[in-house]
């Protein structure tokens, strides 16, 4: 019995670090290749938009606005389905969260490919493709499993 | 990141204190200092690997992420991500990791 706990845990775990890995890795994807913001981190995107606001530069105050909303928004529907899907006691919830961060990632794969071949350069692409891409993947990001259900699904928080 | 860096420290504190406690040391409602500290050890091994384990995720993830976009563009890099996401979307919906009731409906 003890042996099968620490199983469980061990593969909560792997499965937390697993998601970690990916937030690493879409975070540097976005900030190199989306004019600089942070996809996963919003508060770095705090700053920026505080930084981008006092030197007026509209352009990247609107791309910031745009990664917080879609985060919060990922964040709030991705939540509300968990919640009800646990209220009704369904057990692979959460691999809805993952399929819908699955597709909107795919879609960024596509729609990226189109973005600038050189994005270690300093670039400003602010331009509709940018400013859908960085919603899409922010969506992704916030709704992949939302931080109340991280809580109680491995039991602690993982603080990212 | 930074909570789960400010969270290792925490752990680590809480783990150098219980190690460094002296063993005779008395508290003040009874028994030895060290004893109440020692047992939170094994709990707080788990949370400073648990934390390490996270932080070394992320950042071997943004490690993998920038070396790969410069290699190969981002339409080709986020295969990693994707592959290592139908990975674990596989493993939990066949060992569902669900834990009832959820956090909310217990509030």
């Amino acid at each position: 019995m003890a042996k099968k706990q620490q199983t469980a845990e061990l593969a909560k775990v792997g499965v937390a670090v697993a998601l970690t890995f990916i937030a690493g890795y879409v975070d540097a994807v976005g900030w190199l290749s989306l004019n600089r913001v942070f996809i996963a981190q919003m508060s770095g995107n705090m700053v920026l938009l505080a930084v981008h606001l006092v030197a007026g530069e509209d352009g990247h105050v609107w791309l910031q606005v745009d990664t917080i909303v879609g985060f919060f928004v990922g964040l709030v529907i991705s939540g509300s389905v968990i919640e009800i899907g646990m209220r009704q006691h369904m057990r692979c919830i959460f691999v809805v969260a993952l399929v819908v961060e699955f597709l909107m990632l795919a879609a960024f794969a596509i729609a990226g490919s189109a973005l600038p071949p050189s994005p270690f350069a300093e670039q400003d692409h602010s331009d509709w493709l940018t400013y859908v891409l960085v919603a899409v993947v922010a969506f992704a990001m916030g709704g992949r499993i939302p931080r109340c259900a991280w809580r109680e699904f491995f039991r602690f928080s993982p603080r990212i | 990141m930074t909570g789960a860096i400010s969270g290792l420290s925490e752990e680590l504190i809480v783990c150098g204190f219980a190690l460094l406690q002296p063993r005779n040391r008395r508290r003040h409602g009874g028994g030895f200092a060290s004893e109440s500290l020692r047992s939170l050890h094994p709990g707080a091994f788990k949370n400073i690997a648990r934390s390490a384990a996270l932080i070394a995720g992320f950042f071997c993830g943004a490690l993998a992420g920038a070396t790969l976009v410069r290699a190969m563009g981002v339409g080709d890099a986020m295969v990693v991500p994707l592959a290592v996401l139908i990975g674990v979307g596989v493993f939990t919906w066949i060992v569902p990791l669900t834990v009832f009731p959820s956090p909310v409906e217990q509030e």
